[in-house]
Parts: C-alpha cells; sequence; structure tokens
C-alpha cells in the first residue's frame, strides 16, 4: 500500500510539476535564455572557466564513454564538469521540479525528457548538422513527441536483435543462419524445437518480456499498431496478420519458451536463462552484447540475424540522447560539448568505449577481435530492418493514450486467459477509445 | 512436576518456533549479505549458492569509490537531526496535551485534530510540501527535508499516552514546589518517559533513513544526495548494476542494525507505555 501512494505521489507530483513547466520554461525560445549569455561565452572562440552541469540517470560503471568524453573535453577547454544522477524513472519527477526552481541543468542525457517536454530543450538542428546522423535514429531517440523537432542527439544507439548458444546449436546439429540467408520466424520455431531436444538447454527460445521485443515478430509479419489515416490514424492492432502472429507465437511459449515469463508467472529475467545456459536462442537486444562478453564463460554465444516474416525481417531502435535544456545557466557551453562530442574523431573514440552501433553515418565501432567484428557488422546491419510501420507506430504516440495495457493483453493471451484474438480486439477498442482514433478491424 | 514438564514443552516449543520465525525473517539479510560477495556471472546462476563460490569484494570497493560515504554522511545528518528535533516537539507536544487536558478545554479538540492527520499518507503532502519548502528558500538544501517532517501525530500519540498515565498530582506537586513549567517538563516527565523517546528515536531513525520522495525533489547537487537516491543511481536504463545495489543495501542497513541492537530492549516497554490509558 505504502508503495502505491509512493508511486501515486510521485505520479501527482510529476503531473502538477510538469503543469508548471509551461509557466516556468519554454519562454527563451530554442536557443537558450538569458542564462546562455551569462555564461562567458565568447563569439570569438570556445568557453572557458566555466562549469557544465550535466544530469545522467545512471553511475557510470565500466567503459564510462560519456564521462570519458566528459573529462577529455574539460581538460582540452579547462571547464569543470559537475554530474548529478537521478535514476531513469525519476527523472520524471525531478526534473519538473527542477525546472520550477529555475535550477535546470545545462546538458541531460536521457531516454525520453527531451520527447516529453521538447520546449524545454534546444533544437538541435541549430547545434549539429543532423545530416551527418542516421536519420532513424534522430527519429526514433531523438524526435520530440509532440512535433518535428530534434531535440536529442543520440548518444546511445540500440537495436533488437537476437543471441545464441553455439555450443547448443552444434550439439543439435543446426547451424546458425547468416545476414545473406536468414531463417523464417517458423524455421527459428521449428529448430527452437530440435535445440530443446538435444541442444542440452531447458528451452529452444526465450524472448525479453517487453511489447518492443514481441513487435518485431508483428512488423516482419506486416502488421502495425496503427496506420495513418489522413491527418489521423486508425487503430489496426487486431488485424487478421496481428492476431495469427500473436497466435503463433502463444503456441511458440506452449512448446518451446519458458511460458511462465511471457505468462506472468515469474519475474525472471529471460537474459539470466540465456547468460546460464538455459535458452538456446535469445530475443533482447544489442546492449547486453557486452555484459554477455565479459559475463559468459559456460559456453560460446554469437548473434544471428532476425529471423524473416511474411513482410521482410524487422528491427527496433532506441537509445539515450543528449539534450540541452533550454534554461540553463550554460546553454552556449553545452553546445560546444555537444558538437565536441560529434567531431568525428571525438565520436570515434566515444564509440570505440561504447561498443555499441554507431548513430553517424560514416563512422563505425571497430571491436578488437574478429568475432566482435563479425557479431557487431551483425547488429549494426540489424538497424536497418527498421520498417515503416514502425515508424508510422511511433509517430502516432499511441503510448500517451495506452501503454502498459498492450503488453498486459499479450501476456494474458500467451497465459490461455483470454484468446488471441479476444486480447488484441480488446486492446484495440481501449486505444481507439482513449485516442479517438477510428479502428481499422 | 508433571505441569512443570509440559510448561518446559510448551517453552521449547514456542521457543523453536520463534527461532524458526527469526531465521525467517534474517534470511533475506544474510542471502543480501552473502549475494553482495558474488561476482555478476553467479548472482543469478543456476542451481541457486547461498555462498559464494568465487567470493568477490569488488563491489564494495566500487561503492565507496562512487562517494558512498559522503551519502551515508548526508543521510547521518538528516536522521539524527531529524530525530532529536522530532523527539524533542513530540515529546513537549504529547506533554501539553496530557497535563494540560484538564485545565484547557479543547486541548482533546486539538488532538482530535492531529489524529485525523494521520489519516492523509505522508507522501500525498509531498507536493505541498515541497512547494513549501521552494518558497522558503530551502530548495537543494538538507534542511528541506528535515523541517518538513520534524512533526509526526505518532509521536505526540506516544507521549501524551504515556504522560497521561502519570498522575497528574506530581505535576501539581512541582508547581507546588515552584518549579517552572519548562522545568518539570523537562526534570520531571522527561525522564519518566524515557521508554517512549527510545522507541520514537529508532522510529524516528529509520523514517528518516529511508526517506526517498522529499530528498528526491528538495536537492539537487550530488554532494547533497542521501544514501537512498544513491543506491537507487545504480538501476539503469538497459540494466540494473546488482552486485552495486546489493553492496550498498547491506552499508545502508548498518547504521539501522546498530541503533535497533543497542536500543533495542526498550522498543517493547516504549510501545506497552504508550498504549495505556490514563
Amino acid at each position: 500500500m505504502k508503495k502505491m501512494f509512493q508511486k501515486a505521489a510521485a505520479g501527482g507530483m510529476a503531473v502538477v510539476m510538469a503543469m508548471s513547466l509551461a509557466a516556468c520554461g519554454g519562454s527563451s525560445g530554442k536557443d537558450g535564455g538569458e542564462a546562455a549569455q551569462q555564461g562567458g561565452a565568447s563569439a570569438d572562440g570556445p568557453i572557458t572557466g566555466q562549469t557544465l552541469q550535466v544530469m545522467i540517470s545512471e553511475e557510470p560503471g565500466e567503459g564510462d564513454a560519456l564521462g570519458n568524453a566528459l573529462k577529455q573535453w574539460s581538460q582540452e577547454t579547462g571547464n569543470e564538469i559537475k554530474q548529478i544522477i537521478i535514476s531513469h524513472d525519476d527523472m520524471r519527477s525531478k526534473f519538473p521540479s527542477m525546472a520550477k526552481n529555475k535550477d535546470m541543468p545545462d546538458l541531460v542525457a536521457t531516454t525520453f525528457l527531451h520527447q516529453l517536454y521538447p520546449e524545454e530543450f534546444v533544437d538541435m538542428s541549430g547545434v549539429v548538422d543532423l545530416s551527418k546522423f542516421n536519420q532513424s535514429a534522430l527519429k526514433i531517440v531523438g524526435k520530440s513527441y509532440s512535433s518535428e523537432a530534434i531535440t536529442g542527439i543520440p548518444d546511445q544507439f540500440t537495436t533488437t536483435c537476437m543471441f545464441y548458444n553455439k555450443d547448443a546449436f552444434a550439439a543439435a546439429g543446426i547451424e546458425a543462419p547468416t545476414v545473406d540467408k536468414p531463417w523464417t520466424w517458423d524455421q527459428l520455431y521449428d529448430n527452437a524445437k530440435v535445440i530443446q531436444e538435444k541442444g542440452n538447454v531447458k528451452y529452444g527460445f526465450a524472448a525479453d518480456v517487453s511489447r518492443a521485443r514481441y513487435d518485431i515478430l508483428m512488423y516482419a509479419n506486416g502488421g502495425s499498431l496503427v496506420e495513418q489515416d489522413g491527418d489521423s490514424f486508425k487503430v489496426t492492432v487486431n488485424s487478421p496478420a496481428n492476431i495469427a502472429t500473436l497466435t503463433r507465437f502463444v503456441q511458440a511459449n506452449n512448446e518451446v519458451m519458458p511460458k511462465a515469463i511471457w505468462a506472468g508467472g515469474t519475474t525472471d529475467n529471460p537474459v539470466e536463462y540465456f547468460k546460464n545456459g538455459d535458452a538456446g536462442i535469445l530475443l533482447s537486444g544489442s546492449w547486453n552484447y557486452n555484459t554477455f562478453a565479459s559475463d559468459i564463460s559456460k559456453f560460446e554465444f554469437g548473434v544471428m540475424p532476425t529471423p524473416k516474416g511474411s513482410a521482410g525481417q524487422s528491427a527496433i531502435i532506441g537509445g539515450e540522447a543528449l539534450a540541452i535544456p533550454a534554461n540553463g545557466k550554460n546553454v552556449e557551453l553545452a553546445k560546444q560539448f555537444v558538437q565536441w562530442l560529434f567531431e568525428p574523431e571525438h565520436y570515434a573514440e566515444f564509440l570505440q568505449i561504447r561498443k555499441e552501433p554507431s548513430v553517424m553515418n560514416d563512422i563505425t565501432y571497430t571491436p578488437d577481435t574478429d568475432k566482435a567484428k563479425e557479431e557487431f557488422a551483425i547488429m549494426q546491419n540489424e538497424t536497418n530492418y527498421v520498417t515503416d510501420t514502425f515508424m508510422v507506430d511511433e509517430n502516432s504516440s499511441w503510448r500517451n493514450y495506452k501503454d502498459n495495457e498492450y503488453r498486459d493483453s499479450l501476456k494474458r493471451a500467451v497465459s490461455g486467459e483470454i484468446t488471441p484474438e479476444d486480447a488484441l480486439n480488446g486492446f484495440a477498442d481501449a486505444l481507439s477509445q482513449s485516442s479517438g482514433w477510428a479502428k481499422g478491424y | 512436576m508433571e505441569g512443570a514438564g509440559k510448561r518446559k514443552l510448551e517453552v521449547c516449543l514456542v521457543t523453536i518456533l520463534g527461532m524458526a520465525a527469526a531465521l525467517l525473517m534474517i534470511f533475506p539479510i544474510i542471502w543480501l549479505c552473502f549475494s553482495s560477495f558474488k561476482p555478476s556471472s553467479e548472482l543469478f546462476a543456476y542451481p541457486l549458492h547461498l555462498f559464494p563460490q568465487d567470493p568477490d569484494g569488488s563491489a564494495y570497493q566500487g561503492v565507496v569509490e562512487d562517494g558512498l560515504f559522503t551519502y551515508v554522511k548526508n543521510s547521518l545528518f538528516l536522521a539524527v537531526v531529524g530525530t532529536l528535533i522530532t523527539v524533542g516537539i513530540s515529546a513537549m507536544c504529547g506533554y501539553a496535551l496530557a497535563i494540560y487536558r484538564k485545565e484547557i478545554s479543547y486541548v482533546n479538540k486539538v488532538f482530535a485534530v492531529f489524529l485525523l492527520g494521520t489519516l492523509i499518507p505522508g507522501e500525498i503532502l509531498t507536493i505541498a510540501q515541497f512547494t513549501v519548502v521552494s518558497e522558503m528558500g530551502l530548495y537543494n538544501n538538507i534542511w528541506g527535508c528535515i523541517l518538513p517532517v520534524v512533526t509526526t501525530t505518532t509521536g505526540i500519540f506516544m507521549y501524551r499516552q504515556h504522560y497521561m498515565s502519570i498522575p497528574l498530582e506530581l505535576v501539581e506537586s512541582g508547581r507546588l514546589d515552584g518549579a517552572s513549567e519548562f522545568h518539570i517538563f523537562r526534570a520531571l516527565m522527561l525522564p519518566l518517559g524515557s521508554s517512549v523517546t527510545i522507541t520514537l528515536t529508532i522510529f524516528s531513525f529509520m523514517w528518516r533513513w529511508n526517506d526517498y520522495i522529499l530528498p528526491l525533489m528538495v536537492l539537487s547537487d550530488q554532494e547533497n544526495f542521501t544514501i537512498q537516491i544513491a543506491i537507487k543511481s545504480y538501476i539503469g536504463t538497459m540494466g540494473v548494476d546488482w552486485n552495486s545495489i546489493l553492496a550498498a543495501s547491506i552499508l545502508s542497513i548498518i547504521p539501522i542494525i546498530v541503533i535497533f541492537i543497542v536500543l533495542q530492549r526498550y522498543i517493547t516497554g516504549g510501545l506497552a507505555a504508550s498504549g495505556v490509558k490514563g
């Protein structure tokens, strides 16, 4: 009960503070406020002797690429760095309270603030040359939810991908698919069954309990949550193609997956199942790669391309962006850092530490080993499979109306509580009612 | 003799049950402690092991390097100062509500209003508290986390109930001897309420130590953060640094355990005393 009140209070706080944002922020336009003029800015050269306050979402661990870049920039320019660490979930409450007290950080590394409160952030088109960046990444990670403005530049770029247990594949006599010759989803389910029987693993296939992971099946089979309908959208989540996809997924859960995970019987993380050698194939994301490389010693793992559906392959991308609050004390200094970071030599160095797919067009991460090179090439290639249907869904901002209800509907179908058809019809009704969008089916 | 044997058996059974219950309660802490020494590859490995197979204390080193002691110091200041003020205010308020109940007609009505306040969950008040803190210029100041929460109806209630169990004649005799009201409170009544003081000290310390929402909203300099905010920062968007969370959690509960061990014998007495009706 206490936790419920805490959540309610935090939520209420966020709402009240968010309302106050309208009064506090956005007054200084996209190029920053008065404070920006007081930060020691000089039209003739770089700013020095100032302090850049950076808000990040977690205590930096090993391979702190952003921290390393900030340190290097600080040494080169003679500016100080001051970090404030607010966990991802708490940023939703903390940021509005900072705005209310005119205590904005100069730079924020966030996955959502710049999209949720775009009026509070500097438009990045005036800071860096956006044409040098992966446009899909900019749209998904950097763009405002309510306009076309790019209010953040991705500093972390992730993609969904598939990992597999090489030892289990060898034991089952199965050859991994290649980029040129990917499996179909039906082949994956069939092979998962063989791996489960002969590969010395408990489960042939496991997937993160995330609608963003499930949705790559939907997009691969030509489905989508909504479709463009003139200036608006129509709800298509309960299309026949989507019902067929969910029906097959439910079947796979009954046959080759740890059903309790998606059915809601456990909070176990399927990533741990894979790390322990209990799952032959894992649908997760590129952010796990470095952890797997350091933690998995019982078997050899690999990365394989996502299977094809009836419409082709699909991937969902995401990540974190660097955003500059328009009312920060040192807006120009923050711009200076962002410009510095995305200079090719600095970003290349940054990427070597970050060990992730690149967000800049002409720069890629070069791993140390041939194995890692091959696997990163596969992950980078996955970013090409982002479908137009995913982009339309993202543009609709459907999550503003219903979010967790979608995953809950999927889980209820997997558990057998309701049929896949009822699950998707129910969610389509709920989304249509909340959003005011017509139903396509 | 038969009765004595039966009594021994009962005591024995109750003791065993009590020990089993205690073990059940403490087991998560034991698991937490051992897990904090496991490398990340062992944390979720099946089959589960209580003891780390390859003990590793690097998580402790990591959290200390991340500035854990600064956060502990801030939390200690918040908890100690907050507790001292809470106990002081509660004792005086409880004294007034108990001793003046027959002299001032509306005292019981004031107390009823206090009790009504307990129906409002503390978290609901956070928005109002934050607004007041901001207007008072206490944003990003540790006092902004202390002052809004120093009054507690629970503490006032405990003292009031305890003082009501003490004959009013004792206060009257003090007055006849020429003692001031504050002297009667400090020298006569406060020592008599020591069990309540200790109980409230323990509770208040735990409340302030575990405070999360208000410090999160009020504090904005990393060096002012409390241990609870620091622990949450190990939960990232793409993963959770369980090793650091476990190590920081173990270190964060040490002060609470020390306080409890030192003062535990008074807890039961204090609670019992506060429940006595005058």
